[in-house]
This record gives C-alpha cells, sequence and structure tokens, in this order.
C-alpha cells in the first residue's frame, strides 16, 4: 500500500496518479448515469455505445498516423458515441424497426470499423489496449475533458432529475403531463455514451459497461430513493476504482480487469449477504 | 338536465397500421359523471382511454376536452394499471406521487408541489406512508399511491385503466368506496374486467368493442353483456360484503 501511495507521488510515473484522477472524476458521473442506467434497464443500450466507440477510437488513430493529425482518441470516442447514441435513440422510440436488432448491429459494426482502421493503421497498435483498457494511454490532457464531461453530466442530471426520475419510474404517466418524453430519453441516452467514454481509456471499451452498472446496482441494495441511490453509487466508485488502481499496482496486473473483477466480487458478496439478511 | 360535457368524442376513428379499431365513435362525458367502461380485450377500451388521454393520436375525428383537444390538456388524472411498474424501482411513497406535480422537467419540486403530494395523500388515506418505500408497499397501496399521483395534477376527470387486476375483493371494495367519495368533486372514468363496479355509484356504463355503446346501468346482466362483447361472458357472484357480479371475457 504504501508503494503505491509513493508511486501516486512519483513524478515518473505520472500515469498511476492520471488514472486515479480520472477514475474519482469519472465516479461522479459513472454513479448518477449508471443509477439511471439500472433503473431503466438500458445497460444493453450502454453496451452497444461503449463497443460502438471502437470506430472513433480506432479513425483517430488511423488518423493522426496517417495524416499527421494530434488528436486525442478520446475525441473520437466522443463522436462515435454521440453518434451511436442519437441512432439509437431515434431507432428505439420509433415503431419501425427491431430496435434490439439495431442496437446489436451498431454494437458489432463500430467494433468492426475500429478493427479495421487499427489494421490499417502504419506501425504496430495493439487493439487490447482500447478493447480492455489500458492505463498507459491516459494522457495528462485527457484529464481536462473528462473534467469537463463530467461536469457537463453532473450538471445535466441534476438539472433535469425530475425529469428522469419521472421518466424512468412511468415514462406513460410523464408523457401524459405534456412532458417531452422523447427528448428526455434521448438525453439521457447521450449523457450515457459520454459516461461511457470518461473511462474507456482506463477500462476498456468491453468492461466499462460493469463500472457503470455494479455500482449502481450494489448502492441499490442499501437506497429507496434514486438520489440517494446515486450517491452512494459515486462513492462506491470511487472507493472500487482507487482499490482496483492500488490492487493492480500492488499485484502488477492489468488495472481494467482487476477493477472489474473486484467490483463484480463485491457485488456478490453484497448480494449473498443481503439475501440472508 | 345534463351538466357541461367534459369530453367529446367526435366521430372518432383509430387503426393500428391497416387494420382499423373502430371508426365513427362519439359521445359524450358531462361533469360529475361517474363511467364504468367494459368490453372484451382487444376491443379497444385500452386504446380509447389512450386516445382521451392524448397518449395516442387518432386516425380521424378528434377528442376535445372540456373546450380543449386532447394532449394539450391538463384537466386528466391519469392511474395506470399498477401491475406494469418495476418492483425494484427506488422510490417512496411521497416521491411517487409527486411525479403527478411535474408541469416541466427541469429544476426541483417545490414546497407548494410537496403540499398538493401530501394533501393527495390524505385524500387517499395514505398520510402516514409518504416515507415507505413504493417496492415495499401492498397492492391496494400501491394502487392508492398512484391514484394519489394522479389526485396531484389537480385534475377534473380521473382515468382509471383496469386499476384493480390484481387485487383481493377486500380491497376492491375499498377502492370502490374510495372511487365513490372522490366522485364527489370528479368526473370518473374506470375500465375494468370486474362487473362489481357496475353498482348503485355509477353513473353511466359503456360498451367498448370495436365502436362504443351505452348500457343502462341497472340493465348490464349476463345476457346483454355476453350480446355486447359477441360471445358468452360468465358472470360469477362473489361471496363478500357487497354482493356483484365479477366477469370477464376469459
Amino acid at each position: 500500500m504504501s508503494d503505491f501511495i509513493a508511486a501516486l507521488f512519483n513524478p515518473s510515473v505520472p500515469f498511476i496518479r492520471y488514472a486515479l484522477i480520472a477514475g474519482i472524476l469519472a465516479s461522479a458521473s459513472f454513479g448518477t448515469v449508471g443509477s439511471l442506467v439500472v433503473v431503466k434497464r438500458i445497460s444493453y443500450i450502454a453496451g452497444a455505445i461503449s463497443h460502438a466507440t471502437l470506430a472513433g477510437l480506432g479513425a483517430t488513430v488511423y488518423l493522426n498516423e496517417t495524416r499527421g493529425w494530434h488528436l486525442s482518441p478520446l475525441v473520437g470516442a466522443i463522436l462515435t458515441a454521440l453518434a451511436a447514441a442519437i441512432i439509437i435513440a431515434r431507432i428505439s422510440q420509433g415503431k419501425k424497426e427491431r430496435s434490439d436488432t439495431v442496437i446489436g448491429t451498431i454494437w458489432a459494426v463500430g467494433m468492426g470499423i475500429g478493427l479495421l482502421f487499427i489494421a490499417r493503421t502504419p506501425g504496430y497498435t495493439d487493439p487490447m489496449s482500447y478493447i480492455f483498457g489500458n492505463i498507459l494511454l491516459l494522457r495528462k490532457e485527457d484529464l481536462l475533458l473528462i473534467a469537463l464531461l463530467d461536469f457537463l453530466v453532473l450538471f445535466s442530471v441534476v438539472l433535469f432529475y425530475r425529469a428522469f426520475h419521472s421518466i424512468a419510474f412511468d415514462e406513460e404517466f410523464a408523457r401524459t403531463r405534456g412532458l417531452n418524453t422523447g427528448f428526455y430519453e434521448t438525453y439521457l441516452i447521450i449523457l450515457t455514451a459520454l459516461t461511457v467514454v470518461l473511462m474507456v481509456s482506463t477500462v476498456g471499451i468491453v468492461m466499462v459497461i460493469a463500472l457503470l452498472t455494479i455500482p449502481a446496482a450494489m448502492a441499490g441494495i442499501f437506497t429507496r430513493k434514486l438520489w440517494q441511490m446515486m450517491v452512494l453509487s459515486v462513492i462506491i466508485g470511487i472507493i472500487l476504482n482507487a482499490a482496483g488502481l492500488a490492487l493492480s499496482y500492488a499485484l502488477n496486473l492489468p488495472t481494467g480487469s482487476t477493477t472489474i473483477v473486484l467490483a463484480g466480487t463485491a457485488y456478490l458478496i453484497l448480494k449473498a449477504a443481503a439475501r440472508r439478511a | 338536465m345534463p351538466s357541461e360535457p367534459v369530453i367529446q368524442l367526435k366521430d372518432l376513428s383509430f387503426s393500428y397500421g391497416s387494420s382499423p379499431l373502430f371508426s365513427g365513435v362519439s359521445g359524450c362525458i358531462h361533469r360529475g359523471d361517474y363511467v364504468t367502461v367494459i368490453g372484451p380485450n382487444g376491443g379497444g377500451k385500452s386504446t380509447l382511454i389512450k386516445l382521451i388521454t392524448g397518449l395516442l393520436t387518432p386516425t380521424g375525428g378528434e377528442v376535445i376536452l372540456s373546450g380543449d383537444v386532447a394532449g394539450r390538456a391538463s384537466s386528466i388524472g391519469y392511474v395506470p394499471q399498477y401491475v406494469n411498474f418495476d418492483a425494484l424501482f427506488p422510490a417512496t411513497v411521497e416521491e411517487a406521487v409527486l411525479t403527478g406535480t411535474l408541469t416541466r422537467g427541469w429544476g426541483f419540486y417545490s414546497r407548494k408541489d410537496r403540499e398538493s403530494a401530501r394533501e393527495a395523500l390524505r385524500m387517499v388515506g395514505l398520510e402516514k406512508d409518504g416515507f415507505r418505500s413504493f417496492s415495499e408497499i401492498s397492492g391496494g397501496q400501491r394502487q392508492r399511491t398512484l391514484i394519489a399521483r394522479a389526485l396531484a395534477t389537480r385534475p377534473e376527470i380521473l382515468i382509471l385503466d383496469e386499476p384493480t387486476s390484481s387485487v383481493d375483493a377486500e380491497v376492491q371494495r375499498q377502492f370502490r368506496e374510495l372511487l365513490a367519495r372522490l366522485n364527489k368533486t370528479l368526473t370518473i372514468i374506470l375500465v375494468t374486467h370486474d362487473f362489481g363496479f357496475v353498482d348503485k355509484d355509477v353513473s353511466r356504463v359503456f360498451c367498448v368493442n370495436h365502436g362504443l355503446k351505452e348500457h343502462p346501468v341497472d340493465g348490464v346482466n349476463e345476457d346483454l353483456i355476453s350480446s355486447s362483447y359477441g360471445r358468452p361472458v360468465m358472470a360469477v357472484r362473489h361471496d363478500h360484503e357487497m354482493e356483484h357480479h365479477h366477469g370477464g371475457e376469459e
């Protein structure tokens, strides 16, 4: 543990510090949006968006190498996530398409496009870093981007809490009250997309969904109000991120996998304990 | 002398895709009416309610609510079937009722909103249960919570869509008493499969089966219902306090 704390202040390994700051910042969005994703049961949508971001990550890496651009891959991930979110929202609200088919297609095609871009990128780019995460991918300037997105997501959730709470509880009733539920549903999916991007570098596109849902599911065991679930979920997220990072450093293991396995184990233990109680 | 009309259906038509559900439906509901809507599954009861509440748009004709067109009016308090709710949703009874005060999506609930919610809870006898989790309360209490939520909208018309589909006979009895009490100040439209609701408190009975037909309240019996449904309907008699018929198309 003392080694981990020393590493946090060691200027030669700044990525440990960046990963901790990113984890703490992202926990705020993950806790609030994750709670909404869990109670609205739309984690499959978050899964599709997170996988589709590989298209943007791959395209940015490709353009940086072939065109001499210097964009953070996170920018590509944000743009793809937003595009996927808007398409999914429109399809989900329409009646003409089978939404699960379209969501599955976006999930797979996004990954396919990303892998093609990475395959065509000169030199060697390890796609596994993006798929399963790598804290070395995190740059200092990414922290500012994460902080800005975090602020936007939190501000939106606080401002529209009533609407999100209402449509999650009973969307049909909210419509009878004159609420533009289509707008709020779309906005929630966009916030989910932005949130997913926050941690895509650290835990990767595959496991980020677990970080969105597990802290919220754990918080849901102890709370009876949505806002309480959100607050507790943020706290649990911070603890899991810090503990996962410390454990991975101590055991020399990948941070993303360690954090997710830790979160999953904690959830299962809590769930079992709650059933016995 | 009938009182002022609060809902007018004018030559209403609705189709799901190319399949027409009904067409040319007209009717009028007056202030203070207590209307029971019966009819077989698939006959259009819930569709008619959704057209009145503005959740669906008619393919022809129009619904006029107290002079306004459905969807723009806020005079309706809507009570859906509670069986559709997520039992794990994190909300207290008071929070569930507060969503009834919603008029815009942003901002916070005001003190006035909270007073409206508490008043609505008092009206349904749940004033001491506001802090309880919605997922922990009984079926009857959930139903009352959803009525309180509709009352918190300060409606002129209360519309209930099969609210008693999964509660026991005693809860149904209490429910009928509550509706009779609320009818003193509100117009009530109740969609139900339970003919026990066609009792002394009801002022009108509509049967919706690919059209709308009004029946006299005291004339609702097994033969009339069977003829309206287009097939035999077996009525059964409950053995609880108020004897009444209970039936369904099943």
